[in-house]
């Protein structure tokens, strides 16, 4: 049934986030910062499905749009007598302008959205390939200039003296809220005639539709969701630029790839479980309890462990876990009838 | 302003034409056109661009590190180094590569990415995050006197060695019957292996010339930097890509050229400008990349068609 | 009654739904010549590229001199002695002919036959021989086509698969390369030649299968080659 199925592709992921809240809300207090991280990575994963997944090009420049957040976001919330301590080339309006919590998070999807426009402009022309390393060099950009042009943040430094803001309640309703964003998009009529160019380009233009606009839509909606994602992570942890390099592509594309690319499920059990298996590891580094003996893994393991697990999901089952699919309760027989 | 400014220019134009700073430009170009030779065969026969690639310089330069910590002699070093790399290219090559053959250019791309990630933090694990020093090269940093100017032995070590590889590399390709079979297998991969070329004979040659190359890169980059660690070469290897982008990722020569001219130029503005002015390289040169991957997809160095989609 | 060189059997071809060829079988003898004609669409190339292991068989079997190919790789199945002259002759233009043709000795099996099959390739096409240096592109279409039998011809196949080599050639040419590939019969080769020229191949083949909406319908023999009303009703029925 069409509405069971509509519930269901919306209500999983929000079931599963929901859920893992609740948990965190259970634990102890050194715990919940797992919990707290898994979630905005839920935020993060989910804005890079919302054009990843839908359009089936690929991009290594997500997490730019992630640190435009995070700059927005910091800049704007950092009390304006702290400003000018690690900060102090700040352009005037930057300077002179603090705002609360909701509206930097706001401002941060807000900036981040324009700003994916704008980059989305020239690039959504380009597939495959060039598409992917095309992105990559927007990212290497936005790195290089956020790093040395101090009159729009930190520079080098680290945000510090960001409000903490985001605690499990506001990691929670930030991954719902985007989870609801982009099972909107998908379910919209944009959405679907992106994932129609998707699977099968021709076919696609061939009934009007503009490959072009539906992937720049896409594409400034994700910059939109990745600056709010950015917005939650200064509200969370300190961030200074490499945090919103390398490292985060890396481990958010892994999420995605890892969990299924093409499915809002997919994006939101994969953020969820490799931060899972992520905060396991991070603990026994630190030395785990395990059937009486303590069992050290030492520093470095998760990286390991979580790159070898992305790299034999490409190679073995390269829908990811759940095969790229939303979250359907069919039997097992109707799944395996040729579509 | 404007004599300040004039001042300044001349400043760094005569730094430039400063022979020394001349030839180690150039020396740092042919270390990277090798790279770019290494990641242009790879993607013209496998369509694969390796992110990889630099890990394996890395885990080349840990291997002489590692003799170097032992103080086995310089020749051992440098075996260890070639069987190293050579070992794991072709580890690659069977376990990522090949699987993947039939996927799309863009999961290769995520895949390599995963690559590098894996032998990075593995790296990081094995050998923590300063890394280790190899001394036993040291001596080819010191400079060499000719005529009254002062040439460190290793910028000489570097063009002659990249001449000499790619002067041999050309004779494989236009002169050998495997050589012949990988330019085929480049053009139309699916025709060659019709009338029976070798799919994964030609794909181990590519990633095996390839690691040959990353092991000689990985000499010549420890003599200049003898601190390897974990990221050794990931920069290089990031710029190196765009090089390639830039100069045209479907011949090799224009590829060649593309790395060549960024290491040169990164060279020239390395020794030239003072620092604050070379921080927004990076921003320039990426900004090129897009440009070229917009307007001229198939390179700078090029004419014609390119392996890029357009909508 | 001796065994065919090649034998098909049974073979279906197709992705996800319902199969694209359906149950054909066909063989072809030393030195004869097989025609397969039909519609555009039919499956005529789809069961060529079958055959040389560019698309897995989702039924039946492929044998060349009794051995069966299936599952094989596209390299291996053309140093078995299959060969392929694929549709618009796929040649590597910037390579010059002699490179072409070169390429092709990578399917030669090494069983210590003697020859040069280079200069039996320029014999046969002396053009060939003129153009030797020059890159493949600059050759006209006919000469491109006679380059692509060629380099086909070098690996010493004991099957010859030609895809629509009349298209987009003069009638001169065609008749040309009709007649090379008479020659080619003549020196013992199997050929399976899928064309659109209908009454041209009737003609030539010793036998010719109709091929329509992924199944043989209809056979026929040169003698059939003048009933134009009979190759109508082969194509609609």
């Amino acid at each position: 049934m069409r509405g069971r199925r509509t519930a269901l592709e919306l209500g999983a992921p929000v079931a599963l986030v929901v859920g893992a809240a609740l948990l965190g809300v259970l634990v102890s207090r050194s715990t919940e910062i797992y919990f707290i991280n898994a979630l905005v990575s839920v935020s993060m994963v989910v804005a890079i499905y919302v054009f990843v997944g839908n359009s089936g090009v690929l991009s290594f420049g997500h997490i730019s749009f992630v640190a435009i957040g995070v700059w927005t976001a910091g800049v704007l919330s950092v009390p304006e007598q702290e400003k000018p301590a690690f900060m102090p080339y700040l352009f005037d309006f930057l300077r002179d302008t603090t705002v609360g919590n909701v509206s930097s998070l706001l401002a941060a999807g807000l900036v981040g959205g324009l700003f994916a426009l704008l980059v989305g402009l020239p690039l959504m022309r380009l597939s495959g390939l060039a598409a992917g390393i095309a992105t990559f060099a927007v990212l290497e950009i936005t790195n290089n200039i956020l790093r040395y042009y101090e009159k729009v943040g930190p520079g080098l430094n680290t945000f510090s003296s960001v409000s903490e803001t985001t605690d499990l309640r506001q990691a929670a309703i930030g991954a719902v809220a985007v989870i609801v964003a982009a099972f909107a998009y998908q379910r919209s009529r944009f959405g679907r005639q992106l994932r129609a160019t998707r699977e099968d380009p021709a076919a696609a233009r061939a009934v009007g539709v503009s490959v072009y606009r539906q992937r720049l839509g896409a594409f400034a909606l994700s910059g939109f969701l990745a600056g709010l994602a950015g917005g939650l992570y200064v509200h969370f942890l300190p961030i200074n630029v490499d945090a919103v390099y390398l490292d985060l592509t890396f481990i958010t594309l892994a999420m995605l790839v890892i969990g299924g690319a093409t499915s809002l499920w997919g994006a939101v059990v994969g953020a969820l479980a490799v931060s899972a298996l992520d905060s396991v590891l991070a603990n026994a580094e630190n030395g785990l309890e395990l059937v009486g003996r303590t069992v050290e893994v030492p520093a470095g393991t998760r990286i390991v462990v979580v790159s070898a697990l992305m790299a034999l999901v490409l190679i073995l089952r390269p829908s990811g876990l759940t095969g790229g699919r939303e979250f359907s309760v069919d039997p097992l027989w109707r799944r395996l009838r040729p579509s | 302003m404007s004599t300040f400014l004039a001042s300044g220019l001349t400043d760094v134009l005569s730094d430039a034409v400063d022979l020394q700073v001349q030839v180690d430009a150039i020396g740092l170009g042919a270390i990277f056109a090798l790279m770019a030779v290494g990641i242009g065969l790879v993607f013209g026969v496998l369509r694969l661009v390796n992110f990889a690639y630099g890990q394996l310089i890395m885990a080349g330069a840990f291997a002489l590190a590692f003799a170097s910590d032992r103080g086995w002699p310089v020749g051992v070093g440098i075996a260890l180094c070639f069987a190293v790399v050579i070992v794991l290219s072709l580890a690659m090559e069977r376990v990522v590569f090949r699987p993947l053959r039939s996927q799309s250019p863009a999961v290769m791309l995520i895949a390599t990415f995963a690559v590098a990630f894996l032998l990075q933090s593995i790296a990081l694990l094995w050998f923590g995050p300063l890394g280790k020093t190899v001394t036993s090269l040291a001596d080819l940093n010191r400079p060499v006197t000719i005529g009254d100017v002062d040439i460190r032995k290793i910028a000489i070590v570097a063009i002659v060695s990249a001449a000499v590889s790619l002067g041999l590399l050309v004779l494989l390709l236009n002169r050998t019957s495997l050589g012949l079979h990988m330019r085929a297998a480049a053009m139309d991969f699916q025709t060659a292996r019709l009338v029976g070329v070798r799919a994964n004979r030609v794909s181990a040659a590519a990633v095996l010339i390839a690691g040959v190359l990353a092991a000689i890169v990985a000499v010549l980059l420890t003599v200049q930097f003898p601190t390897v660690t974990p990221t050794f070469a990931l920069r290089e290897t990031i710029i190196v890509l765009a090089g390639v982008v830039v100069g045209g990722m479907t011949r090799l020569l224009s590829a060649t050229l593309g790395g060549f001219a960024i290491g040169y130029v990164s060279g020239l503005l390395g020794g030239a400008l003072p620092t604050a002015q070379s921080q927004y390289l990076p921003t320039f040169v990426f900004g090129l990349v897009i440009l070229v991957l917009l307007f001229r997809p198939g390179g700078l160095f090029l004419r014609g068609r390119a392996a890029v989609e357009r909508v | 009654m001796t065994a065919p060189v090649l034998g098909v059997e049974g073979v279906s071809i197709g992705y996800g739904g319902s199969p694209v060829v359906r149950n054909v079988s066909l063989e072809v003898q030393a030195g004869e010549i097989v025609g397969l004609i039909g519609p555009n669409g039919a499956g005529k190339s789809t069961t060529l590229h079958a055959l040389m292991g560019l698309v897995p068989l989702r039924d039946g079997e492929v044998k060349l001199d009794g051995r069966s190919l299936r599952g094989r790789s596209p390299e291996a199945i053309a140093r078995s002695g299959m060969a392929l002259v694929p549709e618009g002759r796929r040649l590597f233009g910037e390579l010059t002919v002699e490179e072409n043709l070169q390429l092709g000795l990578a399917a030669r099996r090494k069983n210590g036959v003697a020859g040069d099959p280079l200069g039996d390739a320029y014999a046969l096409f002396p053009i060939l021989d003129e153009f030797r240096a020059r890159p493949a592109g600059v050759l006209s279409g006919g000469q491109q086509q006679q380059l692509a039998i060629a380099r086909a011809l070098v690996a010493g196949p004991r099957v010859l698969l030609l895809d629509e080599p009349s298209l987009g050639l003069a009638p001169t040419v065609v008749d040309l390369v009709f007649s090379t590939l008479g020659t080619i019969r003549d020196r013992g080769l199997a050929i399976l030649l899928v064309e659109q020229r209908a009454q041209r191949t009737v003609a030539l083949a010793d036998r010719t299968h109709v091929l329509a909406n992924g199944e043989l319908r209809l056979t026929l023999t040169p003698a059939d080659a003048a009933d134009t009303d009979r190759m109508v009703a082969a194509y609609l029925s």
